[in-house]
């Protein structure tokens, strides 16, 4: 007996009463049918679709909506896989097994490095999840910087991890480098991290990227640029007055003019810059001075510069929970904002990158594979964060905590797992929990971040929503209105974490 | 290229990557045929990823730059 498959997205499109898209949660098919084809579909549904986010479903369909629907459609939704003869039970089955698959294939890409050169940062943002290690003696065993024997030893190590990796030592490779803190690019760790591109470059071709504050990168100069550093992430919580509020010294002075001096410094030097904007309820309303700051300083004029917004999560203790926006809330706040303040389209929205995704497909003449994720991030399967311990992590957020740590590397280069934990971690997928393996979105969205659902359920093995489902059908759905007006798809700023 | 199949009440905007018949996963082996269709859609063993951090963890490689 065909039945709707359980895995079915409808995505109604705003003031279009007779046509509704379909996208399919594991087949990566994209369809666009009549709302009579739509009718049908719900009438075989064992479970209900989410409720439409413009107007309503037309009532329940009558049985006789069957025979409105050709043979030559229903045999369309069977290939797009929107009509199944499995059962509930075996399609969830099916979706698990295959969710897997395409897990163990993640596992299989080429893993990447992130660098620690230190836990210490010349910055104390009150929002910041590492705070602790900062402002807590007890933690103080942590602060120290990465030294060139570590460097070496870790170096030494990357070949056994690569081989983990099915990578053998003939394999061509170009090794993905990062830096992360703290603040790893201090003037204080230039040695250390001039020593860590150098090693690398010996190895082999690199790329290199750093997540840093920006405050101190001008020690950094000539290892800046296409050949070098040649991608940074910098965050700005806002225009000058505002940011200098939340991004402060210890002794309470703002960073904003160095930054900002600093952020023109590396664009003139050919880097990438992705500004972060961290923002919250209290600083929403300042975006559009933001936005006319960007465009005053001509930084929205440079090929490599971009802007994105990201909501502050209250993961730390000290930020207030009813301060913070989810990512729905800030998407929309930020599109209504735009009609008043077009400036603001040189901030990208937090789901810019999934509008611009379904764009390609839509606007693509070949078929476009679909870009599944059986898990939310590459914590659960290639990213390997060395501290300046050599400790190695997974995840930036579980860092300076050897109990979490993934394992380490020996004084003698040799790579010790802890098994524990690498289960853990590496085991995450849309599969692992039950919410996730029945949601029809899950192989879009990969269950949410592991922290943040952790965070809010008390389960690592759980879900994260944050308003995926709504996130998902609009993008879908403006990006085809964008679409078929013949708005090109636009460019995406490149991100570094959700979190 | 998109193969566009329509009907009046249909438009295909992009295919299904593959098919796996109720029967194919009825009948065992499931491992089997799911490691070889999904060799068969995305390629061999290894992957050598060539997005970063900063092009989040999608699964398919990303898109050539647009323009370029």
């Amino acid at each position: 007996m065909l039945r709707t498959s359980s895995y079915t997205i409808f995505v109604k499109l705003p003031d279009h009463e007779n046509d509704v898209l379909l996208v399919h949660g594991y087949t990566g098919a994209y369809d666009r049918v009549s709302s009579g084809v739509a009718d049908f579909l719900r009438s075989r549904e064992v479970k209900r679709a989410a409720k439409p986010l413009y107007g309503d479903w037309s009532p329940e369909p009558e049985s006789a909506a069957t025979e409105a629907v050709s043979d030559g459609t229903i045999d369309l939704l069977r290939e797009q896989g929107y009509l199944t003869e499995l059962s509930v039970d075996e399609e969830e089955t099916f979706f698990s097994r295959l969710t897997v698959k395409l897990h163990e294939r993640a596992l299989r890409q080429a893993p990447s490095f992130i660098f620690m050169p230190t836990y210490d940062c010349n910055l104390r943002c009150s929002y910041c999840y590492q705070d602790h290690m900062r402002s807590d003696c007890s933690f103080k065993h942590l602060l120290r910087s990465m030294r060139k024997p570590i460097v070496d030893r870790i170096f030494a190590a990357l070949p056994r991890i690569e081989e983990m990796h099915g990578l053998g030592p003939q394999a061509a490779r170009r090794r993905n480098i990062g830096f992360f803190g703290g603040e790893p690019l201090l003037a204080a760790n230039r040695e250390i991290v001039e020593h860590i591109v150098g090693k690398a470059f010996e190895m082999g071709d690199a790329d290199f990227w750093a997540v840093t504050n920006g405050t101190e990168i001008d020690a950094y100069r000539d290892l800046l640029g296409p050949a070098g550093i040649a991608r940074l992430q910098i965050t700005l919580d806002g225009p000058p007055q505002e940011h200098d509020q939340r991004r402060i010294y210890a002794d309470g002075s703002g960073s904003y003019e160095r930054i900002a001096r600093n952020i023109t410094m590396a664009l003139e030097l050919g880097v990438a810059v992705s500004v972060r904007l961290n923002v919250d309820r209290t600083n929403l309303g300042n975006l559009p001075a933001m936005a006319d700051e960007i465009v005053a300083r001509g930084w929205d004029r440079c090929p490599g510069f971009g802007a994105y917004t990201s909501p502050v999560r209250s993961g730390n203790g000290k930020t207030d929970a009813k301060t913070t926006l989810s990512s729905w809330d800030l998407d929309r706040a930020l599109t209504r904002m735009r009609e008043e303040h077009p400036s603001l389209s040189v901030l990208a929205r937090p789901d810019e990158g999934m509008r611009a995704k379904a764009q390609r497909i839509f606007a693509d003449s070949r078929e476009i594979l679909p870009s599944l994720r059986p898990s939310f991030c590459s914590a659960h399967d290639r990213m390997y964060i060395f501290d300046p311990f050599a400790d190695i992590y997974t995840c930036w957020e579980r860092t300076g905590d050897p109990n979490v740590s993934i394992g380490k590397v020996t004084p003698e280069g040799e790579v010790e797992l802890r098994y524990d934990q690498m289960q853990i971690w590496r085991s995450r997928t849309v599969a692992s929990n039950p919410v996730c393996r029945r949601c029809r979105f899950a192989l879009h969205c990969g269950g949410g971040c592991a922290i943040l659902a952790l965070n809010q359920n008390g389960a690592f093995n759980s879900n994260y929503c944050d308003g995926f489902a709504n996130r998902f059908r609009t993008s879908v759905a403006e990006a085809y209105l964008e679409h078929v007006s013949g708005a090109g798809p636009a460019r995406v700023q490149e991100r570094v974490c959700d979190l | 290229m998109k193969k566009i199949r329509t009907s009046h009440e249909m438009t295909r905007l992009n295919g299904a990557a593959f098919r796996i018949g109720a029967e194919a996963v009825r009948s065992g082996g499931l491992e089997l045929l799911l490691e070889a269709t999904l060799s068969e859609v995305f390629g061999g063993d290894t992957i050598v990823g060539t997005c970063t951090e900063f092009t989040c963890n999608v699964y398919a490689p990303p898109p050539p730059p647009l323009g370029g």
